[in-house]
């Protein structure tokens, strides 16, 4: 049962109206105490009508790939948060040149974001993106239980790049399909075993991408859409098949 | 691929997983009420886009922490937006000078898919106007103008501890209102 002032502090911190002192023991609150949260969840469905009551403004068309590019900025490579933990026959990784260039633009890459991001002033998000994308590629091609699988054409011969993929459901996809043509992005797909329908992992840029996938996938590829991605494969350039 | 029905939970649950896809139909469910939220507040194109932008960067971010269990995923977005918004306000120390009238709310440019949000918009409306003058002012402050307890005395002419007692009064007599509407 929540004392008076503990509510009183609940109210306005639902309102941001809290100065740092008293929002610092509010959060304390929340972390454990169940009846804290319950009052802050109805205090926040109040707060959210209050805000249905404002003049409606339509975004603009354009904010939704502003909103997309700086997720790409700090977060260039997407790293999926799902767990994944079953182990695969080890194979010893032989990483191809492109890989490893595309392992190297990818850090250098993340260098120069990082410099920009500091031109920027969004240190603290920039860099803890970067270090987390330079920790998931180093860890991906140091794990010498990887496997390496060819990425192929649609005409199922050419081989346009690798999948490396860990014991632990992370796969690192590096291509050598050159530039995007304008308004297009790359999108990374994996086929869930007994699915029939790919799932997106994400869209990229570069030449490289890595994520983190299902234990059991059957296939990782990659497809070329238009800007934002699609919700499924429209152009498919490359696929690896386990 | 992701069913044009998926839910806003599920939604969550993919763009933890890194789907940028899923981010993209959760965008386009929440961009204008965000848009409109942050408008509201800091009154100024610019600020209101980088706003829009970094309500969605945290969203990306924090998806994977949120829990029904703490309420519903557009209470959540909305109290995201909220605290980026008055964030931006509070650091270009501006603070918005015109009143909202409540009775003069505008009702125009109102999409039609937005029809559950009017009914709730006319709740609130019709709650809010229950409210004394005073008590809708304090609201005000708070929530669209940025002003913290503090200030809100100070502006107001009341010790510290009423602004306290008088919010969560003031939330309850709301919650009140809308049951009353609701029986």
């Amino acid at each position: 049962m929540l004392d008076l002032e503990t509510k009183d502090l609940i109210a306005l911190y639902a309102l941001d109206a809290l100065e740092s002192g008293d929002r610092q023991r509010v959060e304390k609150w929340l972390k454990h105490d169940l009846d804290a949260q319950a009052e802050l969840k109805a205090n926040l469905e109040l707060t959210e009508m209050l805000a249905s009551t404002v003049p409606f403004k339509a975004a603009p068309d354009n904010l939704e790939l502003k909103v997309l590019t700086k997720i790409r900025q700090v977060q260039t490579v997407l790293q999926p948060r799902a767990p994944t933990s079953v182990m695969r026959p080890a194979t010893r990784v032989v990483i191809p040149w492109f890989a490893r260039a595309s392992l190297g633009f990818a850090l250098a890459a993340s260098l120069a974001a990082l410099w920009f991001g500091l031109q920027n002033q969004k240190l603290a998000v920039d860099l803890k993106a970067l270090q987390d994308q330079k920790t998931t590629l180093s860890s991906i091609v140091a794990d010498n239980r990887a496997r390496v699988v060819a990425l192929l054409a649609p005409d199922g011969k050419t081989v346009v790049g690798q999948a490396i993929i860990t014991h632990d459901g992370r796969v690192l996809m590096a291509h050598n399909m050159g530039k995007l043509p304008p308004g297009k992005t790359w999108q990374a797909w994996f086929l869930p075993k007994k699915a029939t329908t790919p799932t997106s992992i994400g869209v990229f840029r570069g030449p490289s991408v890595a994520a983190n996938i299902p234990n059991e996938v059957t296939a990782v590829g990659i497809s070329e859409e238009p800007d934002g991605g699609s919700e499924k494969p429209t152009t498919p350039r490359a696929v690896a098949r386990m | 691929m992701i069913e044009p029905e998926t839910s806003d939970e599920q939604l969550l649950r993919l763009i933890a997983n890194g789907s940028e896809v899923a981010l993209s139909i959760l965008y386009k469910r929440f961009k204008d009420r965000v848009y409109s939220l942050s408008w509201r507040i800091l009154y100024d194109q610019n600020g209101v886009e980088e706003t829009v932008q970094d309500v969605f960067v945290k969203i990306w971010q924090r998806a994977a922490d949120f829990s029904v269990l703490k309420g519903s995923v557009s209470a959540w977005v909305i109290a995201i937006a909220h605290h980026t918004a008055i964030d931006a306000l509070r650091h270009r120390e501006l603070r918005a000078t015109v009143k909202l009238e409540y009775g003069e709310l505008e009702t125009k440019a109102i999409t039609e898919d937005r029809s559950n949000t009017m009914l709730e918009r006319a709740d609130i409306e019709r709650a809010l106007h229950k409210l004394e003058v005073s008590d809708r002012r304090l609201i005000e402050a708070s929530y669209f103008e940025g002003l913290t307890q503090t200030q809100i005395a100070d502006r107001e002419h009341i010790p510290l501890g009423t602004v306290k007692t008088r919010m969560r009064g003031i939330f309850g007599q709301l919650r009140q209102y809308l049951r009353d509407d609701h029986a």
